[in-house]
């Protein structure tokens, strides 16, 4: 093969890698839009380096405004953040934590936030991937099922009371009864003789 | 338009359309998308009409992160993003910060995240990712003191990248120090005779 056909071959070769790229790139992008789950990429640093758009819609901040911040300011509950934060750096394991995220309108919202370590080739980590979903609904409903439970038990407990007032009442007269009944015997006896 | 503001002239484009050297579309995509977020589609719109009426027409819209389009057009763009929304100093800085920030390239470049020491060493690799002219230069790194030294070789279009590239310096530091103070000042200037461009960049 001549130099000239090298240098061809390579150039295709090199083409194809670019155009291989874009389309991993355009299929990544059209993935993460599509997610509904709210991701992003977080440094080693707890830096925010990119976001999806279920993110911006959860959380009502744009791109522009939250990369290169501390994810810490997404979230109440820094205690548990801060243990979050440790953990993921020092495990390197996927973790979960229930936090409160703060939106940008100030709202209060109950989540499962989610990471996943990201290692070198070497082990060094690379700072993590991050999601977090909104269980304000599955919180309702644990709730209205923790209140419905509660009523129940409420409710159970005065019939449990009841019964045993009634059990206490007909025991009570079975006692009486067993006493005439020998009351009464006695009498019997003391007749005959 | 500010009727006070200064219009690229063509002279001014011709001038620095002569200048070679080649850049990844990811960047310049980086600024489109910055302009794009302030501005809407509009601006994108008004950036092309400029462009022809500079008589460089490009389809801006068809321009490929990995492909490598002329560093002076990158340049145009961002004088011509300044022109349009009449960018103070502040606000150029600003944008050199987002053009990190919203480059789809940070997304496979966290590797060099890790510390500041190994973003400050991998610093030529990642200007030859970007850039087929020129080079950047590591000339110091104190990690006691907090600040690194870079130098930008063969690299001159216009004054105004000089307070891109610090933005551009500062938001990369931000990001693998994690530190909220970061300072980056340009000590030598080719614009003002230096051999290169030398930038320091200090956090705590």
């Amino acid at each position: 093969m001549s130099v000239k056909n090298i240098k061809k071959t390579a150039r295709q070769g090199f083409r194809e890698i670019k155009e291989d790229l874009e389309d991993l790139k355009k299929y990544i992008q059209d993935f993460t839009l599509f997610l509904p789950l709210a991701f992003s990429l977080i440094s080693p640093f707890h830096m925010i380096l990119s976001v999806n758009q279920a993110f911006k819609n959860l959380t009502g901040y744009d791109e522009m405004e939250v990369t290169g911040r501390d994810i810490s300011f997404l979230f109440l509950d820094k205690a548990k953040l801060e243990n979050f934060k440790k953990t993921i750096a020092k495990t390197g394991k996927k973790i979960s934590q229930e936090l409160a995220l703060i939106t940008k309108d100030k709202n209060r919202i109950p989540v499962n936030v989610i990471a996943l370590a990201r290692k070198s080739e070497e082990g060094d980590f690379q700072g993590y991937f991050l999601t977090i979903s909104d269980i304000s609904q599955s919180k309702k409903f644990q709730e209205e099922l923790e209140r419905q439970v509660a009523e129940r038990t409420k409710e159970l407990q005065g019939k449990i009371e009841e019964l045993e007032k009634i059990n206490r009442l007909t025991v009570g007269r079975e006692l009486k009864m067993i006493e005439l009944k020998e009351e009464i015997a006695k009498l019997k006896n003391s007749q005959k003789k | 338009m500010n009727k006070n503001q200064q219009r690229i002239t063509k002279e001014e484009a011709d001038k620095l359309m002569a200048i070679p050297g080649n850049v990844r579309g990811a960047v310049i995509l980086a600024n489109l998308e910055y302009a794009f977020q302030r501005g809407g589609e509009k601006i994108v719109e008004e950036i092309k009409e400029r462009l022809k009426e500079l008589t460089y027409p490009f389809d801006i819209e068809e321009i490929k992160p990995m492909e490598k389009y002329p560093e002076a057009l990158s340049v145009l763009i961002i004088l011509l993003i300044k022109e349009i929304f009449n960018l103070t100093k502040e606000e150029i800085f600003e944008m050199g910060g987002a053009s990190i920030k919203l480059s789809p390239f940070i997304k496979i470049l966290t590797k060099y995240f890790v510390s500041i020491k190994k973003c400050f060493e991998q610093a030529p690799k990642y200007w030859e990712k970007y850039f087929d002219f020129g080079k950047i230069e590591p000339a110091e790194y104190n990690e006691k003191e907090g600040y690194a030294i870079l130098r930008v070789i063969d690299y001159k279009f216009h004054p105004l990248i000089c307070i891109y590239h610090r933005g551009y310096f500062a938001q990369i530091a931000k990001i693998a120090t994690g530190k909220k103070m970061i300072k980056s000042r340009e000590i030598k200037c080719i614009h003002r005779g230096d051999p290169y461009h030398e930038y320091s960049i200090s956090w705590k």
